[in-house]
């Protein structure tokens, strides 16, 4: 090789080192997700014009007009909410699905892997089944009943898996497995003791954002946050840690500290994502898969990628659930199941026959 | 100074694997641990880049005890090649480089115009600049050696370890890979400590070579007088013939069949 032919390949690797953050396609994929989030507040049972929406906004957000019309409320009492929590959770699980599929260095981890989804099901049917009030005062506190249940199932695994300064992941997949199937069990159980009526449980197992408020985005969003930006952060470790453990030690990576941290994190994103709006299944899977599929492995954009990707699939998934049916409503987790199971599987087949 | 072991020993419950054993590594000097299967080279290995405590000893790099240092700082001055290592299939040859980088990276780390240039540079030391945009998956069992050659050189640490570098290749990536080993240890001034089978190799390119015999320190010093006929048969319990390169005067050992 001469000398000249180097300096090309020195200056590329250069360029390559220098943006592999694909923050080109990060900004495209806000913008999709911009545009679906406006669409998706205008179609409903009640279809809004985009510029009367946009007119509404700006008589609402610039000139401090409150009309009080019927748009007006739909819009920002109804739709907004219910399409901002759709986004936010679709994003927060994407993103520990990335997350928890580079810990466990294993594509078919989900965010429900160690224990959240059966963890926070069993805080719902609790709060559901038994006599406990639903509301208490005005606050509903089947979420927080969910969430307590889906951090103290984490925990649990945590703890079990958790010996002499070291956490084994493995021991932590397993302990995840079983305490799942075991709050599976007592929720499948306080569900045949209980009253006939076992709707809402379904309901809330299945997801919906029906009853998104704005409040319920805002509390998403404490626990989304930082966990995001913990996340991001540490990226880089997590492609170190695709070389094993051992290795990612001898490259100077503090092994459990980045393990420990990271699961804390994803755990508590998805736990806040699930508790407002049920479990949502699919998102935290296909999201990677995809982004994984087009853009590569690299976990520095692979996690913000696949989070916009999810965000945009859940916002997709919840405009088809409230319209296809015309005025009654489809739970979201059926939507993503139905529209994400084909199409995973025609993903899985496609990939098959070019590889 | 160099790298010191002092009175190391390890048991896995009631087995010794490595007892009492004393060495000095020197900077500028290519080791080779010899000994059978089992003897306990890896286990030292792993002794010396910290992933395994010993149950008694020290290990000491220019007076300071290795295990009471940050793993971050470790890796900044004990780089390892290990036996095995699992390459993700979709990463590129350059990504994997750069990863070697990470000891010298702070928290919120952007890539430096140092971070590159040694990243190249090591890449050019190991001859896969022109694999830089390969994905591990297209590459060969010699070039994957040298990316993690290449992956551990970009650590720039005084002290290399490879664990049996050469096993899995073949004769020409064997002499590929101990040419460029010979050529490391002036490469920043380090020592290099490799574990070997191949004896004859052994004698061709080690300064010096340490012999373990059941995890104990068999012989250490210059391999034309450790590879004696009778250490060689002592530790490998195998009849050997022992003569002399008559062109570099280095040691050929061939199994007496």
């Amino acid at each position: 090789m001469t000398n000249s032919e180097q300096q090309i390949y020195k200056s590329n690797d250069e360029n390559y080192l220098y943006n592999n953050f694909k923050i080109n396609w990060i900004i495209i994929l806000s913008i999709i997700l911009l545009i679906i989030g406006f669409i998706a507040i205008c179609i409903g049972p009640v279809y809004i014009p985009i510029l009367d929406l946009f007119n509404i906004f700006y008589d609402r957000v610039f000139a401090n007009v409150n009309t009080n019309s019927n748009f007006d409320i739909i819009i920002f009492k109804i739709r907004i909410p219910r399409v901002l929590l759709a986004g936010i959770v679709g994003f927060a699980l994407a993103m520990s699905g990335a997350t928890y599929q580079g810990l466990f260095r294993n594509n078919l981890a989900d965010p429900y892997l160690i224990g959240v989804a059966s963890g926070a099901g069993l805080g719902a049917t609790i709060v559901i089944v038994t006599p406990i009030p639903i509301y208490f005062g005005f606050i509903n506190i089947l979420p927080f009943a969910a969430f307590l249940g889906a951090i103290s199932a984490v925990l649990l695994a945590y703890f079990i898996s958790y010996k002499s300064n070291s956490l084994t992941l493995t021991t932590l997949l397993l302990a995840g497995i079983a305490i799942s199937s075991i709050c599976g069990a007592i929720t499948a159980l306080l569900m045949i003791g209980s009253d006939p009526d076992i709707r809402p449980v379904l309901n809330w197992l299945f997801g919906s954002f029906s009853s998104a408020r704005f409040e319920h985005v805002a509390l998403v969003l404490i626990y989304l946050v930082p966990s995001l930006l913990i996340i991001l952060s540490f990226s880089r470790f997590i492609n170190i840690l695709q070389l094993g453990e051992d290795h990612a030690i001898l490259l100077g990576v503090n092994v459990e500290y980045v393990k420990k941290i990271l699961i804390i994190a994803a755990s508590l994103a998805t736990a806040a994502a699930v508790s407002f709006c049920g479990l949502i299944g699919f998102v935290g899977l296909i999201a990677p898969h995809l982004v994984r599929l087009i853009w590569g492995t690299d976990y520095r954009y692979l996690i913000p990628l696949s989070s916009l990707l999810g965000a945009i699939f859940l916002i997709l998934a919840d405009m088809i659930a409230r319209t296809v049916l015309g005025s009654s409503e489809l739970p979201v987790g059926l939507v993503t199941a139905f529209c994400g199971g084909p199409f995973f599987l025609f993903v899985l087949r496609y990939q098959m026959r070019y590889r | 100074m160099g790298l010191q072991l002092k009175d190391i020993s390890l048991s896995y419950k009631e087995n010794l694997v490595l007892s009492n054993i004393n060495i000095e590594f020197d900077v500028g000097e290519v080791i080779g641990l010899v000994g059978r299967n089992g003897s306990g080279k890896t286990s030292l290995i792993n002794i010396m880049n910290g992933l395994v405590r010993p149950t008694s000893g020290l290990v000491l790099y220019n007076g300071k005890d290795i295990n009471n240092i940050s793993i971050k700082e470790r890796a900044k001055f004990i780089s390892v090649v290990p036996q095995r290592i699992n390459f993700p299939a979709d990463y590129k040859v350059l990504d994997l480089v750069y990863m070697g980088r990470n000891p010298h990276m702070d928290f919120f780390h952007r890539a430096t115009k140092e971070d590159l240039n040694n990243t190249y540079e090591v890449m050019k030391t190991t001859n896969i600049v022109g694999l830089a945009h390969k994905l591990i998956s297209e590459i060969s069992g010699g070039e994957m050696q040298r990316v993690a050659i290449a992956m551990a050189l970009n650590q720039r640490a005084p002290v290399l370890l490879l664990d049996e570098p050469t096993t899995n290749l073949d004769l020409v990536h064997e002499v590929l890979v101990l040419e460029l080993v010979k050529k490391l240890n002036s490469y920043p001034k380090s020592c290099v400590i490799l574990s070997i089978h191949d004896l004859t190799l052994a004698s061709k390119y080690c300064d010096k070579v340490v012999m373990l015999k059941n995890g104990e320190l068999f012989a250490k010093g210059n391999p034309k007088d450790v590879f004696s006929k009778e250490n060689i048969e002592s530790v490998f319990s195998t009849k050997v013939r022992v003569n002399k390169d008559p062109i570099d005067n280095s040691t050929l050992i061939t199994p007496e069949v």
